[in-house]
């Protein structure tokens, strides 16, 4: 198997704070996933290192600002990159508007095996059609006042997938084992939920659950919920409770039960032999 | 900096151009950026893109079958109905259903490369925030118009990629009189290429046009009987919410008439609009249209086994390869 985990996402989609507070905790050695190395730039993510530890809320990363980052990491013994190849995310919209991939990413692709997909659950909106129950009598101020210009977002990540599966030269008639998939499912706090993260997928997603049930093995996919931040930092209160107890006590992952885990760095172990 | 004017008797004070007022100082002529730029983007064009997708997400055209023929054989199923049938509002509400985690019996859903064309189908199912809902707009008529739509689909191991050609109904009711008119081009490419059939019955037309309606309905039912050679059929009564307002008698005939066209076929009721949830009609049987024909399609073929007979006393012509001797 390959030795990188690619972080794929959309624009917006989480990846900012992840990764900086992932950064944070592993030079603090809070984790036992150790940095190996500096890496040589970190300059897309310092903002936002910076801004989390004022209290501030990382700012939306410029979706043009096409820098790859490299953490060259090493989890239980083994030396592993964690690539996010597009940080902006606009060379991930334009996969799926475009319909072309770059040469940087076709040679990341291929040197790995193990994607986690950033999703954003809160930011889609559930949209009427004839087909909800009871047409008739729906409130219709619940959906979204916008009318959907272009794919819709559960259209785009299977269209990213499957882009990506084929650029990785990988057939979908049997199931796939490698690359693996994390389904990570982003800034769950804003959810205000109790249900497990594949319930949020089936309720925000269904489709492309299905998709994914359909095409992957089901031991070498998962869906887990990520709040990096744990709070929206809108506040006072809570800008305080994040200068004085700093930013890297903060944040938490979902397991598939529905179980928090504060310690945010082991997404990366997910589907790392042990 | 690398862009800049390379007029040096130029007037114009630093920062602005003599013959081009703000903004538009790119235009100059002697605005040295011009050359660059055009290069530098024609560069990083060809070095960036590695590869472009074979599929764009619009509808294939039949030249497109082979981007998924290469990996399986393809499965056609031609959408076939008078006018404003609903053929499109057919496959519009098929992918809301699945969009929405609606499922197969048995098929799960492995991907499409036409989602950007079942979007658009979608779209027209969509109620708008004023509580509207936009109709599909008819199919063009154009007779090379053609839009297949794409599926890929999982039963167990067995994988289908499905095709669904859909067309426009006038171009369908040319052809129903006469399968050689120069028009219907594309009506005659989906009647030869399909391997199953939806035909569409419009109980909105049979409630409001009656006998006229049957008799397009009966004459389109003939033509595809013709040669159809046991390609399965489904008979789809669309917008059936209207099914008990169309006259008894009327619809009785119909049904006689088309039980006598497609002995074979199956009768399915179907509509877009949901009045419960579950709703029979809307979730369960527009699903139902399309997986029936997909069973019937990958059910084993009876083996047509032809006794050998001798036809001369010379080995060698009788002679009927090595797995006689197996």
């Amino acid at each position: 198997m390959n030795d990188s985990i690619l972080i794929i996402g959309h624009p917006a989609s989480g990846k900012t704070t992840f990764i900086a507070q992932f950064l944070t905790r592993i030079k603090k050695r809070k984790s036992d996933v150790k940095l190996t190395q500096i890496p040589k730039d970190i300059s897309a993510i310092t903002d936002a290192v910076k801004r989390l530890s004022m209290g501030e809320e990382p700012l939306t990363t410029s979706a043009s600002e096409n820098v790859e980052l490299t953490l060259p990491i090493e989890v239980d013994g083994k030396r592993i990159d964690l690539v996010c190849p597009d940080y902006g995310g606009e060379q991930v919209n334009d996969i799926t508007e475009l319909m072309e991939l770059n040469k940087s990413w076709m040679s990341l692709l291929n040197d790995s095996d193990r994607w986690m997909f950033f999703i954003r659950p809160h930011e889609i909106m559930h949209e009427y059609d004839l087909s909800k129950n009871s047409y008739e009598e729906m409130d219709i101020s619940q959906g979204t006042d916008l009318v959907n210009a272009g794919l819709s977002a559960q259209s785009k990540f299977i269209e990213l997938l499957q882009t990506l599966l084929y650029a990785k030269n990988k057939g979908i008639k049997h199931s796939i084992k490698t690359p693996t998939l994390l389904i990570v499912q982003t800034c769950w706090d804003e959810m205000r939920t109790e249900r497990k993260p594949l319930e949020v997928l089936q309720n925000k997603l269904p489709m492309l659950l299905h998709f994914v049930e359909t095409v992957w093995d089901k031991d070498f996919f998962d869906v887990l919920g990520l709040s990096a931040q744990e709070f929206p930092l809108d506040t006072d209160e809570a800008k305080t409770k994040y200068q004085d107890e700093l930013p890297e006590n903060f944040g938490y992952i979902v397991d598939q039960d529905g179980k928090r885990d504060k310690d945010i760095t082991k997404l990366v172990k997910v589907f790392l032999p042990s | 900096m690398r862009k800049q004017c390379s007029n040096p008797d130029c007037p114009a004070p630093k920062g602005l151009c003599l013959k081009h007022l703000s903004l538009d100082y790119p235009k100059c002529e002697h605005w040295l950026g011009n050359q660059e730029d055009q290069a530098l983007e024609k560069k990083t064009k060809v070095n960036k893109k590695a590869i472009t997708l074979p599929w764009t997400g619009e509808p294939f055209q039949p030249t497109d079958i082979e981007i998924v023929g290469q990996r399986s054989t393809p499965i056609i199923i031609g959408m076939v109905g008078n006018a404003g049938a609903g053929k499109t509002s057919y496959l519009g509400m098929l992918y809301t259903l699945l969009f929405n985690g609606n499922k197969f019996k048995e098929w799960s859903f492995a991907g499409s490369y036409t989602l950007a064309a079942w979007e658009t189908l979608a779209q027209y199912l969509k109620i708008k925030p004023n509580g509207n809902i936009g109709f599909t707009p008819p199919t063009p008529s154009n007779p090379d118009y053609y839009s297949l739509y794409h599926l890929s689909l999982k039963r167990g191991e067995l994988f289908r990629d499905v095709l669904f050609a859909d067309s426009s109904g006038e171009v369908f009711s040319l052809w129903a009189d006469n399968v050689q008119d120069q028009n219907a081009g594309n009506a005659r490419w989906i009647y030869q290429k399909s391997n199953a059939f939806i035909f569409t019955v419009d109980s909105v037309a049979l409630k409001d046009r009656k006998g006229a309606a049957k008799n397009e309905i009966v004459q389109m039912a003939e033509q595809v009987a013709a040669n159809l050679n046991g390609r399965p059929i489904v008979i789809a009564w669309s917008k059936a919410d209207e099914i008990d307002n169309i006259r008894e008698n009327i619809r009785d005939a119909v049904n006689e008439d088309l039980s006598l066209v497609f002995p074979e076929s199956k009768v399915i009721e179907i509509s877009n609009f949901s009045k419960s949830d579950p709703d029979t009609m809307c979730h369960h049987n527009n699903i139902a249209v399309s997986e029936y024909l997909l069973n019937e399609l990958s059910k084993p073929k009876n083996l047509k086994l032809v006794p050998k007979v001798s036809v001369s006393d010379d080995l060698f012509i009788n002679y009927g390869g090595s797995q006689d001797s197996e």
